[in-house]
């Protein structure tokens, strides 16, 4: 059977804690008219020819895929549909509302105006705070359409919230796990391809999702996500893969030459104050710093952060 | 039926693949590709403008251009197909980022614009030519995607999950070459990809070897394959029948 969740504790012991952990795993629904109980104890394990303990092969567990998402998914966000370059600010609309489905009293807001005639896709909590999270991230300098080229930018906005917000640098694979292991979605940057899935461009397609859980599967460990695209609501992906294209942003063009207050697809449209200075000469800006390798997490007053090793 | 084998030669960057022949200089939302009946000439796709057209190399004054009323998103804009004349193209469209997609066809003598698919939901559409006829290539996204290739309106091949949006390209009046994972991961809906020979006479696909890629070209028996839009890394491949 897979392994859902638990970095930290590949045995049949530590999973049972996981699980026991988190409420909402315990119950899968979502799938017709299934309401499964997951029995804590049917999740066995076998050793790999690696000698690392690894949970069964999806094949033998019963459990079909949408079941498997729900399983693993400790930091759960509700589906927001991108409208334009915005996908950072909707990644960062979904974990706030994920917060607020959690206690009323957290904030959560539409990215622009245009959302209020998008309930169901541009959002599905009612917001509780006047004010768009695009406006918001403009008056901070970071964007000039919505584009988030700088990490922190999510993390400053989710601020002016009156969340917690913390971008965390040089991330491993590990420090992720740890972040979801906290129930916290972790705000993640990485290249899409054309379906929505990772892919190493070095920045070409740089875009947001949030990582919402992992699990996994015939000696391979899988990240649960969701984006702004909405075209599937929760993607699956090869945690080797993801962090491939996650560490592997490295400029962009949508700035064409920096300094020059021009945005070529934006034509009459100004840099924004706080975009990536760094520029690679070649009609092309550096997002090493500013993207590669980072984690945005955003928490609620009184929460703790997750404790990585580096941060 | 031919017995088709592979053979890696040399390898050579994209680069030098390409050094001697000019192209546009890449730009945010802006496709071109060579120009099959002159060396002048490129046809290029604009998607900011939204702007279909043939222009001369050397000087950038344009030949021709259309408008096409369609969104495509600049960061990731579909390819262009066009046929062996240079008259006609194929290229996707879609009224919103998220909506249905068309396969249209524009003659770039005359304007005319023809739908040659229709895809319902999120997904995309590719489309090649072979000879009068169009291969067309649909990728339905969703909580369930789906791959076909159609040939006469008849699918020729399927594939559950999602396959790379790298435009196909003829090798004969049999076979077409195409990178694709013929076996998806269940869990990810994507894979590893191979190398493909699909017989779209017969709907028999024929996994050649592995590799990874971003663009395919062929030129007689030499199959092209780049590994990055944005770099000269590239590899050479030898399709061999016999």
């Amino acid at each position: 059977m897979p392994r859902i969740g638990g970095n930290s504790g590949p045995t049949k012991s530590q999973n049972t804690e996981t699980l026991s952990a988190n409420s909402d795993a315990q119950v899968v629904t979502g799938h017709k008219d299934l309401n499964l109980s997951l029995n804590r104890n049917d999740i066995s394990t076998v050793v790999s020819p690696d000698g690392m303990i690894r949970n069964r092969d999806i094949k033998s567990s019963g459990f079909c895929r949408s079941e498997l998402i729900n399983l693993a998914k400790k930091a759960p966000v509700p589906q927001r549909v991108q409208l334009g370059p915005t996908c950072g600010l909707y990644a960062l609309g979904m974990v706030m509302d994920a917060w607020h489905k959690k206690d009323p009293s957290n904030k959560t807001a539409l990215v622009t105006a245009q959302d209020k005639s998008g309930l169901g896709e541009q959002y599905t909590q009612e917001p509780n705070d006047d004010r768009f999270i695009m406006d918001v991230a403009k008056q901070q300098g970071y964007t000039a359409v919505g584009e988030m080229f700088t990490a922190e930018g999510i993390a400053s906005t989710a601020r002016q919230f009156g969340y917690q917000a913390k971008t965390h640098h040089e991330c491993s694979l590990d420090d992720l796990y740890k972040v979801i292991d906290a129930g916290h979605p972790a705000i993640v940057a990485f290249d899409v391809d054309y379906n929505g899935n990772p892919v190493s461009e070095g920045g070409a397609r740089a875009h947001y999702a949030i990582i919402q859980g992992y699990l996994d599967d015939n000696g391979e460990r899988y990240l649960v996500a969701r984006h702004g695209w909405g075209v599937q609501k929760d993607h699956v992906w090869l945690a080797n893969k993801f962090a491939e294209s996650w560490k592997g942003l490295e400029s962009t063009d949508f700035y064409g030459v920096p300094g020059d207050d021009l945005i070529p697809s934006f034509p009459g449209v100004s840099e924004p104050e706080k975009m990536p200075k760094s520029d690679l000469g070649n009609g092309k800006v550096s997002i090493k710093e500013s993207l590669s390798a980072k984690i945005v997490e955003v928490i609620p007053q009184g929460k703790s952060f997750a404790e990585l090793s580096h941060a | 039926m031919h017995k088709l084998s592979v053979h890696k030669i040399p390898s050579v960057s994209s680069e030098e693949v390409t050094k001697g022949r000019m192209t546009l200089p890449p730009r945010h939302g802006l496709v071109a590709v060579a120009h099959p009946r002159s060396h002048d000439q490129m046809i290029y796709f604009d998607v900011i403008q939204q702007e279909l057209g043939v222009l001369n190399i050397h000087n950038s004054e344009k030949i021709t251009t259309h408008h096409i009323e369609c969104f495509q998103d600049p960061i990731t804009p579909g390819p262009l197909a066009v046929d062996e004349e240079g008259k006609r193209v194929l290229l996707l469209s879609r009224a919103a980022r998220f909506t249905d997609s068309r396969l249209l066809e524009v003659n770039l003598v005359t304007g005319e614009q023809i739908t040659q698919h229709h895809s319902d939901g999120p997904g995309w559409l590719m489309g090649q030519f072979v000879k009068d006829e169009v291969i067309v290539f649909e990728q339905q996204l969703g909580e369930d995607p789906f791959f076909w290739v159609r040939r006469r309106n008849k699918i020729i091949w399927e594939s559950r999950g999602t396959q790379p949006m790298v435009l196909p390209q003829i090798w004969s009046d049999q076979f077409i070459i195409m990178l694709a994972c013929p076996n998806p991961n269940p869990l990810t809906g994507d894979g590893p990809t191979q190398l493909c020979a699909l017989d779209f006479r017969r709907g028999a696909i024929f996994p050649l070897v592995s590799i990874e890629g971003k663009r395919l070209a062929i030129d007689g028996n030499i199959v092209r394959v780049e590994n990055r839009h944005h770099d000269a890394h590239g590899f050479e491949l030898e399709l061999r029948a016999g």
